[in-house]
């Protein structure tokens, strides 16, 4: 991939392939952390960090698997590593960044099941990404998340103030709202590269 | 006799009562991805279905084994575990549903009705109360699928299973078989769900009051017509 | 004393999770051994159903491929010379286009003149009702007998009409049979 292609395929994995809206990966946290703009962003930076972080690693445990040809244990391998490099980044963070660990601790738990990352180390295996474009990817598919789970807490805030039926309040609004701005970046899909 | 009420009532409790998509609000990622088809609903909750048995039973026998500090990873390990072998399964036998389904099979592994049975009740309860935990919620979980499939799939594209159901003249609402409409479809269905549960408490609870009044009434009144005498 | 008592208990917490993930990779490695010919098989069938298609092969014909691997990257899974019945028909490629649900897998046969004879869809993940249009006849069929470079268009004044609705879907088809071409031409008459 040229220095441009890969700039498209950031594009679009933030916008018109945008992992909750388009592919549904990493809904959980969306639709139950993201109340206020500023903790969904806390979690959209945390999340960032883990999913760069573990492209690159599980990339290279790919290799290590496909050396030895037991690619058929990726998933328990790549669920594995992750929760290592969550538990590790925790450990890190407070050790030696204790700012950042008191702004995105509280996060990191959460993150070992959060399917977003998951599936963009999959992704990129699937996709057959190289080691510099599986970061890229990893990188933009966890913007495209931070800018989705940011926006809908925006969104959020003012649903708070809403004044639904009964039946509604709650989890049903909630995922209206989201089929609502699902449907504005739907729009982005007629981009045509 | 009464083993048998037991079974049923765990059964009832998984698929209607504490549903986990439509009631504890679970496992979004697949419902919302995978119910595109009613066919794919099914394949996705029978995977889902057979790992959560499969992880249930294991773990419920291992529960005294597994050391509590590190039960967390374990329980990754031997749900993964599974995945990968119904993946596997699929892949071999059900050829189409594993390409239809793709990137959602290894992500079963990531589905917070899983670990959340896990943690809740196979590491809890014995063996047989855990397999047939993890058929009720596995079950419940593949109904909640199955709706919200049944209704994206008969009006966003006019067809049931595949089958055409309205001929040439139905132009389908598209909108709901692409991802917007997963969140609308969704959402409607648990709106009537929230309906429904409401009018059962309002009911409940109107019985409640109007026992209660009824009951303090009367004893009032025999009271004061007494004092009266 | 209490030091050595927690070493003690972390390594057996260690040994204990190590167990575990043994049983449970036996478990997997022992399912993929069982499963492993199945898979094959599904493959196999895969792409000689797609090809059969193409080449209007009955179900008892032999169809024989001689693989060139010559030119093989991401998008380009395979080039096959097809026999059937022990006589050249043409030519496959299999080439991957990029979807609107991810990859999808095509097959493009070509005459021996290499002119392209058919297309038909390996696999996709397109929307049901929608994307998964392209894999109709009606809309494959636009491809047979046109050949060089071929261009897309909603208002059908190019070679190829796109399906409203599925304009990204189309547009996968399209672009892979284009990149196929240019394959095609770069291999050795065989």
């Amino acid at each position: 991939m040229s220095f441009g292609e890969i700039l498209l395929m950031i594009f679009g994995a933030v916008l018109v392939e945008n992992f909750i809206f388009a592919r549904f990966y990493g809904c959980c946290p969306f639709l139950g952390v993201s109340e206020k703009p500023d903790t969904a962003f806390g979690m959209g930076m945390a999340v960032t960090f883990v999913i760069t972080l573990s492209s690159a690693v599980t990339w290279l445990v790919y290799k290590l698997l496909e050396l030895f040809h037991l690619e058929y244990l990726q998933t328990i391998a790549f669920i594995l590593v992750i929760a290592a490099l969550v538990q590790f980044i925790e450990m890190f963070l407070r050790k030696f960044i204790p700012s950042l660990y008191s702004a995105l601790g509280i996060y990191l738990p959460l993150i070992t099941t959060n399917c977003a990352v998951l599936s963009s180390a999959l992704l990129n295996i699937q996709n057959g990404y190289n080691l510099i474009e599986s970061i890229c990817f990893g990188f933009a598919a966890a913007i495209g998340f931070t800018l989705a789970i940011v926006v809908f807490a925006g969104v959020r805030m003012r649903l708070a103030t809403a004044k639904p039926p009964r039946s509604f309040k709650g989890f049903p609004l909630t995922l209206i709202a989201a089929g609502l701005l699902a449907m504005a970046f739907s729009g982005f899909t007629s981009l045509s590269f | 006799m009464r083993k048998n009420s037991g079974f049923i009532k765990q059964l009832k409790e998984g698929i209607l009562d504490n549903n986990p998509v439509l009631v504890q609000l679970l496992g979004m990622c697949p419902t919302l991805a995978t119910s595109t088809s009613v066919e794919n609903a099914i394949g996705m909750g029978v995977a889902a279905t057979a790992v959560l048995i499969c992880s249930n039973i294991f773990i419920s026998l291992l529960r005294k084994f597994i050391p509590s500090q590190v039960r967390i990873a374990a329980f990754i390990v031997i749900i993964s575990g599974f995945v990968t072998a119904v993946e596997l399964i699929m892949r071999a036998y059900f050829y189409s549903l594993y390409q239809a389904l793709g990137l959602f099979i290894p992500l079963i592994v990531v589905n917070c009705i899983i670990l959340a049975r896990a943690e809740a009740f196979a590491s809890r309860n014995k063996v047989l109360p855990s397999a047939i935990d993890g058929l009720a919620m596995g079950l419940g979980f593949t109904f909640a699928l199955v709706i919200v499939a049944t209704i994206r799939e008969v009006l966003g594209a006019g067809t049931f299973m595949g089958m055409d159901l309205f001929g040439e003249y139905y132009s389908p609402i598209m909108i709901l078989v692409s991802p917007p409409g997963a969140f609308l479809t969704l959402g409607l269905v648990i709106a009537i769900v929230q309906k429904i549960r409401n009018n059962i408490e309002d009911k409940k609870r109107l019985e409640k009051l109007m026992k209660v009044e009824f009951v303090d009434h009367s004893a009032k009144l025999a009271k004061k017509e007494d004092e009266s005498v | 004393m209490a030091n050595k008592s927690y070493v003690k208990n972390t390594a057996l917490v260690g040994l204990k999770l190590l167990l575990i993930c043994a049983v449970i990779a036996g478990v997997v490695s022992f399912v993929y051994t069982v499963t492993f010919d199945a898979y094959q098989k599904n493959l196999d069938r895969e792409i000689r159903a797609s090809m059969a298609v193409i080449f209007n092969a009955e179900e008892d014909d032999v169809i024989d491929l001689d693989v060139y691997d010559g030119v093989l990257d991401s998008d380009i899974q395979a080039v096959y010379t097809v026999k059937l019945n022990g006589e050249i028909v043409g030519y496959c490629v299999n080439v991957i286009g990029k979807g609107f649900g991810g990859d999808m897998s095509l097959m493009v046969g070509y005459q021996p003149d290499r002119s392209i004879r058919g297309v038909s869809i390996v696999s996709h993940a397109e929307t049901p009702g929608v994307g998964s249009k392209v894999g109709d006849a009606a809309h494959l069929s636009q491809y047979a007998g046109l050949s060089g470079e071929l261009t897309l268009s909603k208002r059908g004044d190019a070679d190829i009409t796109a399906i409203s609705g599925a304009t990204i879907s189309s547009k996968a088809v399209h672009d892979a049979v284009n990149r196929a071409g240019e394959v095609l031409a770069s291999v050795p008459v065989a």
